[in-house]
This record gives C-alpha cells, structure tokens and sequence, in this order.
C-alpha cells in the first residue's frame, strides 16, 4: 500500500496542481488526516527553499520527513516548486516522474492562455499526471 | 516530599514530580559551565511582592573570583525554578546536572508562617541534600516598623541587634543563613550576598575539583550513570579494560568540574584524553559524554555571546511572549568573525603528537600547583612501586607544561572548529542513541547542537537536529510533548523556518485538545494556533492578507476554522465570531458556494451568541484582534453618489450671469476647465450637496448566497463633516442586483468624504469601504462639497395642473405646472403662490424668467410678469409667502397667411373692343404687366389659383362687388366659404425662478426650479381674405376683409367704433371698414431709411429692391394693423378678446391705394369741374372738351410718366366692353409720356371728345410710371398686339433692376367718371 500526494507549489505558497496518487480505495482514508498532507508539504517549503541555494540540481531528493512521510521535491528555474508527500522509498520513480511532470509543465507553461503561477486546469496536464502516476510511482 | 507542596512563582508546574524524567528544554551548550542554583518561591504565593526580589537573585548570573593563586575566574551561574531529582543522579555523568545551590524567598506576617517557611527550606534541602553545597533563604517580614537598615546575620540564633530578628526567630532545626528584609525594603545589599553565596559554591566546587585531580590512578572509582549499575554487577573491576575505562570517566568527570570551574582550557585537554582512553575500550555512552563537552567548552571560547542572547531569551521566555527575536546581523558577524579567528589560529597551531604538551602553556598557577602535586605523589609512588603503563603516561602529560610559555588571548590548539562542533554532537547523539535509557540526554544534545547551529547560521543542520528529536523514543506525557513542540517551533522560528515553525505550534495546538486527553487546554491551543498565522501568510489584519494574496488557502482555511473552534470552546463568542468574519472576508474567492453557504451559516449561528462589529478586541494577554468586515457580502457592484433633485440642485449665481453674458467662448472655457479638473481627482463630484438637505447615494449590490440575505442598518461611512445617515433595511433575493438607495442629511459645510457604507448582515457589522473592494474600479473614496443651507420652496398656482410630458429641456426643475385654455386674443391671468418652506432661512433673492417653445418676441407679448412687485415683497421670512401673478395674452396671428390678389388689378385691361375670349385672355395679361414689380414666380402662381377659386365659386360676383364698392355700409351678405381653418395651436411655457439665502447667498449659490404652463390657444377669428377698395374720398381707402368665426358659438363683432355685426358659428362674413390712408411723409420716411439702409450694406440691385418693397409694405401694415382693431364677443358668455391685423401682407396694387396718392388730379369735362360721383351729361355728335391736369405733391420728382385714357361701358354683369372704336372717337393721343414731373409741377392735357351713338360710357384715366425704356418707343403706343405687349414686359423687367428708387405704379382717378350721352 502506499500513497503519494503530488503538488506544484507557486511563487506565493499557493497551490497552483494537486494530485493523489493511491493503491488504496478512497473511502478508507481516515478523517482524521484531512490536510494532513496538505500541512506536511507547506512545512517542507522551507527546506526546499534552504536546498535550492545548495545544489545546482533541480532534484532536491527526500529532504523532509515526518512521521511514516517523506517529501522529496524538485525545483524549477522560475521558482516553481514540486513536491510529493510519500509513504515508501521510490526515488527513481519519483526521479523519473518529476523530470516528466516537469516536461509536461514547461509545454504547458508555453500556452500564451496560461499565466504564470495559476492554477493549471488543462485536462491534456491531467490526463499527462495521471499517467506518469500509474507508472513511475504506483507500479 | 513534602516540598512538593510548594508553589513556585514563576511557573505553574505543581503537584508530583513525574515518575520519568524529563528533558530540560531550555539547556544549552553553554550551561555545561555553569554552577546549577535551584531559586524557589515558598509559602503563600505573591508575585507582585516578591518579584523584585526573583529578579535581583537571578541578575546575578555572573561572578569573578580570584583563586588561591591570585588569578581570576570566571564562574556563571544558572537559575532555575525546577529540577528533578533523577536529573541530579545524572551529576556523575555530566557535573552540570548537579544542582549545587538553593535559594528559597517567602514573605510571612506571623512566626508561624516563618517556621512553615523555614521548614519548606529543610524540606528541598534534604530533597537535593545528595549534591546541594550551600543554601540560602531570603525572608519579607511584615512592615510595622520604619525602615532601617539591616545587616547580616551570621547565624540563628540572632545576637538580638537587629529588631526584625528580635521579633521573630527561626526553627532550631533551620541550619542555612536567612535574610531578613522588610516588605518595602529596597534590598539594596541583596545581590551583594548572592555574590558572596555564588562565591561560596564555587570554592566548594574547587576543592572538589582539585580534590578529583589528587586522585590516584589506582584508586579511583568507577563512575556510572544511574542505568549502568546492574551492568556492572559481577564484573572484574581489576581487569585491564575496565581499569582503564575508570580512569577514563574520572578524566572526564574532571574536565567537566574544571569547566565549571573556569578552567577551559584544562577541560580541553581532559576531554580529549578523556575521548581517547574511552574510545579504546568501547565505552560509547561516555565517549559520547566527552564529546559533547568537548563542543560545549569550543562554544565558550568561540560563541560567548550566545550568554547574552541566552539572558534576552530567558526573560522573553519568563515574560511568556510566545516567540523569541529572530538573530540579527551583528550577531551572526561576529559569529563569522569568530570563525575567521579559528582558521587564522588553526594556521600557526601544530597538532603534532609530540607537541601537544608543550599547547597547555595556558594553564594557571592553580593547575600548575595541581600539576607539582601530581609530580610530587607521581614520584613518591614510581620511588616506592613500579608504575603502570597507565599511571605512567598520566605523570607524563601533567609534568610537561611550561610556565613560562602562557599566552593569554589565543584560542588553544585542540579546540574544536566551527564546523568540526556539528560532527561531534551528530557523533555524541549517535553514541546517545545506542542507550535507550539516554533518550533525554540525546534529546537535550540535539537541542544544544541545534542552539550552536543557530549562531553558526547553519539552517539545514538545524532542521537535521531538530527533526532526529522526533523520532528520540522517548517515553514522555502529552504535556511533554506539547513542550517539546513548542521548543522546536521556537528554534525553527530563530532560522527563519516560518512554515515548519507554524506546523509544529499547529500540532502542539492539536495535542493541547486531543480526544483522549483528560482536560483540554482550549486556551493553549488557541494562542499556539494564533502564532502559526506568519507560517502559514495570515496575519490578524485582513486587509493584509487580502493584499498578499498569497499561501496555501486550503490550510489557511483550516486553520481558521479550528480556530473558530478554540474559541468556541473557550467560550469567548466575540472571538469566535471575529474569526468567523475573517475567514468569510479573506478567503471568500477560495471557497466552493457550498462552502460559503455553509459559513455564512456557521457565522449567523456564532453572532447569534455575541455580535460582530467592527471595532479592535483586546484579549487577556494584550493581543489586540484588529476589526473584519464582510466587504463582499453582499457584494456591491456599482455605487453611484447622486445629485439633488433638480429643482433643489445648488447652482451658482455668478456663473448663470455668465452664460447669459454676451461672449460666446465662455462655455468652452468653462467645459475645458471642467475637463482639467475630472482629470485631477477623479473621485471628486462635479456637482455639490446642500447642508440640511437629504443627499442620496445608490449602490447596486448583490446577494452571492442562495438564500435570503437581511441586512439591516445600513448607512453611509462618511468622514469630513458631520453627516446624518439614515438606516436602510432591506432582504437581498439570491443572485439578483437590487438597488438601494442610501440617505443621508450633512450637517456642516466644507468637504464630505463618501468612504462606503456599513451593513449589518448574518448579525455582524461591517464598514464596507470602497478602497478595500476588489475586482471593482472604485476609487478610494468620492469627495463631495456641501455648501452652506439653501432655503426650499413650494410653489402654487391658481390654475389647475396637467399631466401632459413637456418635450421642453430642463423639464426636470418642474415642480408644479399650471394648464390654460384661451380664445386668440382672450387676456387672463394665472398667480403662482411661493412659500419659503425653511424654518430658519429667509428667501433674500428670487429672480424670474421664462422659456417657451415659441419666439421670444411672441412670448413677450404673450406673458407679463410685474418684476418690481416681486422685488418689493422680499425678502420672504420663513414660512412665509409671496405671490406672483403672470398676465397671460393669447397672442396669435389672425391673418390667413396667403394674400388674395387685388381684384381691381384683374379688371383692368388695357385693350379695347375685343370678344369676350380676348377679353378673357387680356385679363391674364394684364394681370401680368400690372404686376412687373413681382420678379418671383411664387408670388404668380398664387395669385393664379386665387383668382380662379373666386370666379369659380361666385356666379355673381360682379353686383356683389359693385354692391360693395357703391354701398360699403349695407354688407351683410354672405361671402365665399372660408379657404381654411385654423387649428389649435399648443404653446409650452416655464416661469422658472431662481431663488437663494442665507449664507448660500453669499457664497454665490441659488436654486432654480420652474413652473410648466400649458397654454392652448383657441382659434376665434379667422380672416380669411382682404382687399383694399377705393373710398369717396381720396384721404380714406376701404379695408375689405372676409372674417370667419371659427368657435362653435355665436359671436358679435365690432370692427368699428359704431358698427356690429352677429357671425354665426363656423361662418364668415365681408366687412368693409374705412381707413384713413398713409400720409407722404412716412412714406418718404421709409424711404429714406431704405436708402440709407441700401447705402450701408452695399448689397446688389435686386437685394435693394425687394427691401424697399419690403419697407413699404411692412409700413403701410403697420399703418393698418394700428388703425383697425377688431373686438370679438362670444355671446351668451364673457369671453371677449381683439383681433389684431398684424402681419396683413399688401400687394404692390394695395400699397398704392393704401398710401396717399403723390398725384393731384383736377378733370374738367366741358369746362366743368368734376366732382366724385357728378352726373356727366352730353348729347351725340356733340364734341366735348376733356382737360387733365396732374400736379406732384411728392417730395420726389416722378419721371416716365404715361397717362392713358379709356373708354368702355360696364354692362353690370361681369363684363365690360372695351371695343367702342365705332362710338367713341378722341381726337389728339389717349397715351401721353411725361418724361419728368418735378416736385410741385403741374403738368395738362386736354383731347376733344365725340360719342356717336347715346349710352351710358365710363372714363378710365390712369397714370403710370414705367421704364424709361418704355418712353423711346412712342411709336408703339398705339400699337395694339398681344406679342407687343409681352416684349415690352419683357423689357421694363430687365430694366427696372437698374433704378433704386423707380417702381411701376399706378394711379387713378377715383371713381371713374360715368358720362350719359343722349339723343338731343
């Protein structure tokens, strides 16, 4: 069982994509982690801030932890912020799913409809999510 | 214990001391120096009292003491409120867990309350009684007696000197020293004592330490931390490594006392030895100890000022302020200054084995004498015994320093780096972490290393520490838990980490209200949640946070609702509805609509309790709640600040005059300079409003919610001058735009500045202002001019009103309107009441003027208002009246607007003896050359039409017209059908006042409103026709005129002074009526205008021409219109009225007969005078002498004259013959040419005349005036063709344009002569 929560965090904190990715059935989720995950990945915006001046990779790798979750993160040129809140080890995937998210958000960035840092509701966005999901993470 | 029972003053932790120990959060890696000194509030608790006393003991926190060597030390002392006691089994461990002083501060009133306080002292005494060195006990007595000074006390019992002391008396069990002080005592020696007990601790612990360092090798002890006991048990503790591991712990149990002691640099050197002897056997628990003091001594020497930033914190801390300041810039420089000093001593220090002795030069003269001892015993034993390897290599290292070498001022060779200080507290924690009952040691290492990371401004290694304390398996309660939360929130928050800060005070807040938890601390929970707003982008004003835009709304919403329910719980409504508020106003646009359903809802329920309003809530601890508002609830599309009705808009005197000034560029100056000044301020409104005078403003808003939304009190936010706002209450339907009118009255003049409005909706009151509205391009406000109070009017008439729309512009400024129904020509009048309705302002000026949809000369005559009447009755007192009447004159145009043509023209050919045909024919012809004046067609064609409607429609027309013209007073016939009818005409008026008072007046405004009159005008009298007939006598003419009743009554005409005739209903009759002719001196009045006019303008021939006909006839129209006044009665009722004549219009043929002829004529016959209307008799074949004589009696010569003589018999029926060549002979010419007929001359001509056959025969001798073209051809006078006469039109057209002054006239000889010849 694991679950990944997918997020691109704005220049301003705000949430601009949300995703969910679980093997898990939806109605068993408890209530009482509502925003959970949510929380985790805000508190873990200062770390990613802390490490993008650190390296020269945009793969920030697992740089927080809490609990049973880890946050690994992926910053772009623009101060685009990519996070994932996971409950098992998957870096490679993770690796490999934020390189193509991150493909699949420049083309969209490319879109003169879009403004930078919007929340992005383009459905070719989503269905792309949903598949690198199922098949760098969820596999 | 029954110390348990004691209250401390500063925290409120009581009952029983945890089973468990627990960590100590607020250590840090400079404590490890200090000397632990428990300060504990006893008896009664009264902070306000004792508080000085705390802060004076506790500002004694350093102390400098010279050892026995003369040399100084700097020791540090740590306060602290509570201790437990397993800390103090950890003493052997880590020495600055020991708690080595007591100091305990009561007050009492009585000696019973001294012996419990002294007893609760002997209580904590024998509590720590295992490590305490010294106590002291600080008493408050009563304050009976006056101040005096007090001095120490040696000891109890008191030598009786002091009198606090003879009054009261300690236990005989109570061995520690008291101080004695009264309430109010200023303790100016207290912190002197606690200098001296600071003093006294540290020369306990120095013969401890150097006690330590005489130890022998072979003799020590094993030290153990309070788990390893049953580790050891059965153990050989002669074997080789355990020895070792002895000697090791002692090492290191001897650097930390000489840590405490001041002696950094031996505690250096023993902790690296220390580390070496340890590591060898594999004692983690220990190598990890040696390493932890190993980076606290470094942190001494590298980071001192963390002591000072410590004290700052501690006392924020006490202070409960929640966060503790940020580290600044200076302080991280001289962090990285300090850093740059290590490298630079790291470069000249030699870490070489060999040399490491000869580093320890800086040892004083205390370690110096240890050192001597150590020799001395060394060689006693290596004299008596054989030495061992380890006893060997310890005499080794203490005799190498050398005096001599000490420099004081440089860090020492062995101290750690600044970034060496990470690695070995990760190490240390990592040796911690294999012992699980080392779970608090490890947690307070971490926090010490996150506390040194901090100063190294090392963020990632702070959060690596602080984040290893989460997963420590420590068995803590909740309440440590919380604590532990909250330490980590504040450490984040010193690096700056706002949102990992936020996200731990979020879970301590949670832990304070779990569901298991016995009793929920509400109020914790709610100040931790308050303090995580920064992490999360809130903040308490919502404007900011509207104005940011910025962080993560689904958390930012969360945490705002569970906000909403601490408060809730805490039972504090006006919190919860504040909140409440907040959440709606922010995060509105981050909501679903069920979800603001839903809130709306939560918030109606919430300030069902307590309501919102918009001022600051203070809370308990001084957090001030600034105000929220629901801006967009309901959300306000437009808002418009609207003028005052029309007729009470203030308007402005000066400018009114000029607009009706005479330069015409003064509207565009004043439009531009209104341009300028919109572009300048924007919100500011063109127009003003009047003091004392309701104003209205209109928003337009909507209901975002889908149900009903009240909302109450709503008025106008106003800021400037006073300003009355009247409350509006409504209910918005969901979704649709509803209009509200806002009122409100200014009570001052000057500037009123519109802000917004307030509502009051799902119980909360808001201050909706227009700069906080979003999405909308409102300006920040609309500045509005009040001027002072104008008075107000209502206005009457004695007419009754109308409902009709007045096409009029301006009809906006009608108050009342008045509706009047007249005959033409019918006078009444209309009084328009006016009322100063003002309870203070008198009307001072009031002016008057009238606009209607008609010219403004016929208004004039129209309507009459009395000025000076009105002028008289002002100024108007309050309440007062005044009346106005207006005269009204139905003014109306009686003459039918198209001119019949002269009937004596059409009947005067000039051809004789022709048949009827011709004779037809010659009629229109000569119609033509009668007329040569008329060079416009129009003036032809319609001629044409009237003449033939007249022949057309009256078979009898001749006898009628001879029946006129012989008997003008018997007409009573009926004459030809009106050729139109008038209609009613509609005639729109405003009497429009301008009025003002007060100080208004000075200030230069007035108001304006009108009064709408509607006046419908009645045809009476139409006159269809007119015609000028010749009179008998020469000085008068006959006005022929058919008039036409067009009422529906009977009326009664009086068309001279002596004469009445009745006209039926719809009717017409023909009335002549004698008029004296134009006398020759207005005509050469005109005249002369004409040329004068003609001589200025300069314009074409043509031009001139028409104007002096022009001239003439408007002349010999106002002769007449000024002369004939016809007076009309509708019988049977009292409406009369008179019919003016003006804008009769005359043809060139009347004009000669209205004017007085310039001819003077004087016909003989027979040589016998002809007298008008003579009988002419004469007999056949009889020649008769005819003689004319013309004398002018213009002032103005005449030239081409031609006076013509004709015969012909009137047959009475229409028809007049002309052919009489075969009875009627003239000898000598019928047609003779004057060139020239000067002013006053006389001119005659007499021909012979012989009638052939008996009859009656009429004369007709006419002079003419033609071109002069027309005298050079004498020859074709006698001509008589057709063709011929239409060239010589022709001609005298083309050359009539030529002469100013020469107009074809014609002139007879009135009446003809009538001559009866009969048989002899």
């Amino acid at each position: 069982m694991s679950t990944y929560y997918f997020v691109i965090v704005g220049q301003n904190d705000n949430p601009i994509y949300e995703k969910e990715f679980s093997t898990v059935n939806k109605e068993l989720r408890k209530e009482d982690h509502r925003h959970l995950t949510q929380f985790i990945a805000h508190a873990a915006l200062d770390l990613v801030d802390e490490h993008k001046w650190k390296t020269a990779n945009m793969q920030l790798k697992s740089i927080d932890r809490f609990n049973q979750w880890f946050v690994s993160a992926f910053i772009t040129a623009s101060q685009i912020r990519f996070i994932i809140v996971h409950d098992n080890k998957n870096d490679e995937g993770i690796k490999n799913f934020f390189n193509e998210m991150y493909d699949t958000y420049i083309k969209n960035s490319m879109n003169a409809f879009y403004r930078i840092n919007t929340p992005i509701k383009s459905p070719m966005f989503e269905k792309k999510s949903e598949i690198f999901g199922r098949k760098y993470l969820l596999s | 214990m029954r110390a348990a029972v004691g209250l401390m003053l500063s925290h409120g932790a009581g009952g029983m001391e945890p089973a468990l120990s627990r960590p100590d959060y607020e250590q840090s890696a400079l404590h490890h120096s200090c000397l632990l000194v428990l300060l504990r509030g006893v008896g009664p608790s009264r902070a306000r009292v004792l508080q000085r006393a705390f802060e004076k003991v506790r500002r004694v926190n350093h102390i400098r003491v010279n050892d026995s060597s003369g040399h100084p030390r700097s020791i540090w002392i740590r306060f602290v409120h509570d201790h437990p006691v397993e800390h103090n089994d950890w003493g052997d461990f880590q020495t600055h867990r020991r708690l080595l002083g007591l100091v305990t501060i009561g007050k009492f009133d009585s000696q019973i309350e001294l012996n419990e306080l002294c007893r609760q002292h002997e209580s904590l005494k024998v509590r720590y009684g295992s490590t305490l060195y010294e106590s002291r006990a600080i008493f408050f007595g009563p304050d009976e007696q006056p101040l005096e000074t007090i001095g120490e006390v040696l000891g109890p019992p008191a030598a009786g000197g002091r009198r606090l002391q003879d009054e009261f008396t300690t236990p005989s069990n109570f061995k520690a020293q008291a101080f004695f002080y009264r309430e109010q005592d200023s303790c100016a020696d207290l912190e002197s004592r606690i200098g001296d007990f600071a003093s006294a601790l540290f020369w306990v612990l120095e013969s401890r330490r150097l006690e330590r360092s005489r130890e022998k090798a072979d003799k020590v002890s094993l030290l153990l931390a309070p788990f390893e006991k049953r580790d050891f048990v059965g153990l050989d503790m002669e074997s080789r490594n355990n020895r070792k591991r002895c000697v090791g712990r002692v090492m290191k149990n001897l650097a930390d006392l000489s840590l405490q002691a001041g002696l950094v640099d031996d505690a250096l050197s023993l902790y690296h030895n220390a580390n070496e002897t340890l590591r060898s056997v594999g004692d983690s628990l220990w190598v990890g100890a040696t390493e932890e003091g190993l980076c606290a001594a470094s942190a001494m020497l590298l980071y001192p000022q963390m002591r000072e930033t410590e004290t700052l914190h501690r006392n924020s801390s006490l202070q409960e302020a929640g966060t503790s300041p940020l580290k600044n810039t200076p302080e991280k420089w001289r962090a990285s200054d300090a850093t740059k000093k290590i490298s630079a001593s790291d470069a000249t220090a030699n870490n070489v084995d060999s040399n490491q002795p000869q580093q320890r030069v800086t040892s004083n003269s205390s370690s110096c004498s240890s050192v001597s001892s150590l020799v001395t015993t060394a060689t006693n034993s290596s004299a008596s015994d054989t030495p061992t390897t380890s006893s060997s290599s310890t005499s080794t290292i203490s005799a190498a320093p050398i005096p001599g070498h000490q420099r004081n001022g440089d860090l020492p060779g062995n101290i750690l780096k600044a970034e060496e200080i990470s690695n070995y507290y990760r190490k240390a924690i990592i040796n911690y972490s294999k012992y699980r009952h080392a779970a608090t040691i490890e947690t307070e290492a971490a926090l010490k290393a996150s506390r040194i990371c901090i100063e190294q401004n090392r963020p990632l290694d702070v959060a690596m520490f602080l984040q290893n304390i989460l997963y420590i398996n420590l068995s803590m309660s909740e309440a440590e838990r919380v604590k532990r939360f909250e330490v980590i929130t504040d450490l984040y928050q010193q690096i700056g980490y706002q949102r990992k800060a936020a996200f731990f005070q979020r879970l301590a807040a949670l832990k304070h209200v779990q569901q298991g938890s016995q009793a929920p601390d509400w109020n914790q929970s709610y100040r931790l949640m308050l303090g995580s707003f920064t992490g999360y982008r809130l903040c308490l004003d919502p404007l900011e946070v509207i104005e940011n835009a910025a962080g993560w709304p689904a958390l930012q919403i969360d945490l705002v609702q569970t906000l909403i329910t601490a408060a809730r719980r805490l039972g504090h409504s006006a919190l919860a509805t504040r909140h409440m508020t907040f959440l709606l106003q922010t995060q509105w646009d981050n909501m679903s609509p069920t979800e603001q359903s839903e809130m709306a809802v939560q918030l109606q329920n919430l300030s069902a309790q307590c309501e919102g309003s918009p001022v600051p809530l203070v809370l308990e601890n001084g957090t001030v709640i600034p105000p929220a508002n629901l801006t967009d609830l309901p959300y306000c599309i437009d808002l418009q600040v609207k003028d005052l009705p029309a007729h009470l808009r203030p308007q402005r005197i000066k400018v009114a005059k000029a607009d009706s000034g005479p330069f015409l560029f003064t509207p565009i100056h004043f439009n531009s300079v209104d341009r300028r000044d919109k572009k300048k301020d924007k919100n500011k409104i063109a127009f003003q409003w009047v003091q004392n005078d309701l104003s209205e403003v209109t928003v337009r808003l909507r209901n975002p919610l889908p149900f009903e939304l009240p909302v109450t009190d709503m008025r106008l936010l106003t800021n400037g001058v006073v300003f009355e706002s009247l409350p509006q209450t409504l209910v918005l339907q969901p979704h649709v735009p509803t209009y509200v009118a806002l009122h409100g009255t200014p009570i001052e003049t000057g500037q009123l500045d519109l802000q917004g409005y307030s509502t009051h909706t799902l119980g909360v009151k808001s201050n909706c202002r227009l700069k906080h509205m979003r999405g909308r391009s409102f300006p920040p406000n609309y500045v509005v001019d009040v001027i002072p109070a104008l008075p107000r009017i209502s206005v009457k008439t004695s007419l009754p009103q109308t409902a009709t729309f007045s096409n009029m512009n301006s009809a906006d400024i009608v108050v009342t309107s008045a509706s009047l129904t007249l005959y033409n020509g019918e006078s009444s009048s209309c009084t328009i009441t006016i009322t100063n309705e003002s309870a203070t302002l008198p009307l001072e000026h009031l002016e008057f003027s009238i606009n209607s949809n008609v010219e403004q000369e016929l208004q004039q005559k129209i309507f009459r208002i009395d000025e000076e009447a009105i002028k008289a009755h002002l100024p108007v007192p309050p309440q007062g009246t005044i009346e106005i009447i207006v005269d009204v004159f139905a003014e109306a145009d009686f003459v039918c607007p198209q001119p019949p043509a002269s009937l004596h023209s059409a009947a005067a050919p000039g051809d004789y003896g022709a048949s009827s045909l011709t004779h037809y024919s010659s009629v229109s012809t000569s119609g033509h050359a009668s007329l040569p004046s008329r060079v416009g067609s129009p003036h032809h064609r319609r001629n044409e039409p009237q003449n033939s409607s007249f022949r057309s429609t009256i078979s009898g027309g001749p006898p009628s017209l001879a029946a006129l013209t012989l008997h003008p007073g018997g007409g009573g016939g009926v004459g030809p059908s009106s050729l139109g009818s008038q209609y009613n005409q509609h005639i729109e008026a405003q009497v429009r006042f301008k009025y003002s008072g007060g100080d208004a007046l000075t200030a230069g405004y007035c108001r304006q409103c009108a009064v709408s009159f509607n006046l419908e005008l009645l045809p009476s009298v139409q006159i269809t026709s007119w015609d000028v007939l010749p009179a008998e006598v020469a000085s008068q003419f006959y006005l022929v005129l058919d008039i036409s009743n067009l009422t529906a009554q009977e009326m009664s005409l009086n068309y001279t002074d002596t004469k009445n005739i009745l006209i039926e209903a719809k009717e017409s009759c023909r009335v002549p009526i004698p008029v004296d002719r134009c006398s020759l001196e207005k005509v050469v009045a005109a005249r002369a205008a004409e040329v004068a006019e003609n001589l200025e303008r300069e314009l074409c021939f043509r031009t001139q021409l028409l104007s002096f006909n022009d001239a003439l006839s408007k002349l010999c129209s106002i002769h007449i219109a000024e002369r004939v006044k016809i007076k009309w009665l509708l019988t049977g009722t009292d409406i009369q009225g008179i019919a003016s004549l003006r804008g009769i219009v005359l043809s060139q043929s009347m004009v000669d007969l209205t004017a007085v002829s310039p001819l003077e004529w004087a016909i003989s016959f027979q040589d016998t005078l002809v007298q008008p209307h003579n009988e002419i008799v004469c007999t056949v074949g009889q020649r008769s002498l005819l003689s004319i004589q013309l004398a002018n009696q213009s002032l103005q010569p005449l030239r081409n004259l031609v006076l013509s003589i004709k015969f012909y018999q009137d047959y009475l029926n229409g028809m007049e013959n002309y052919n009489l060549e075969t009875r009627v002979a003239i000898s000598g010419p019928n047609r003779i040419a004057i060139p020239l007929l000067e002013k006053q001359e006389q001119k005659e001509h007499t021909c012979s005349v012989i009638f052939f056959t008996p009859g009656r025969f009429k004369a007709s001798i006419e002079c003419t005036s033609n071109p002069q073209k027309q005298s050079e051809q004498p020859s074709s006078l006698l001509t008589r063709s057709c063709p011929a006469e239409a060239e010589s039109v022709g001609q005298s057209v083309m050359f009539s344009s030529s002469y100013d002054e020469q107009q074809a006239h014609v002139w007879k000889f009135i009446p003809p002569i009538e001559v009866t010849v009969v048989e002899q």
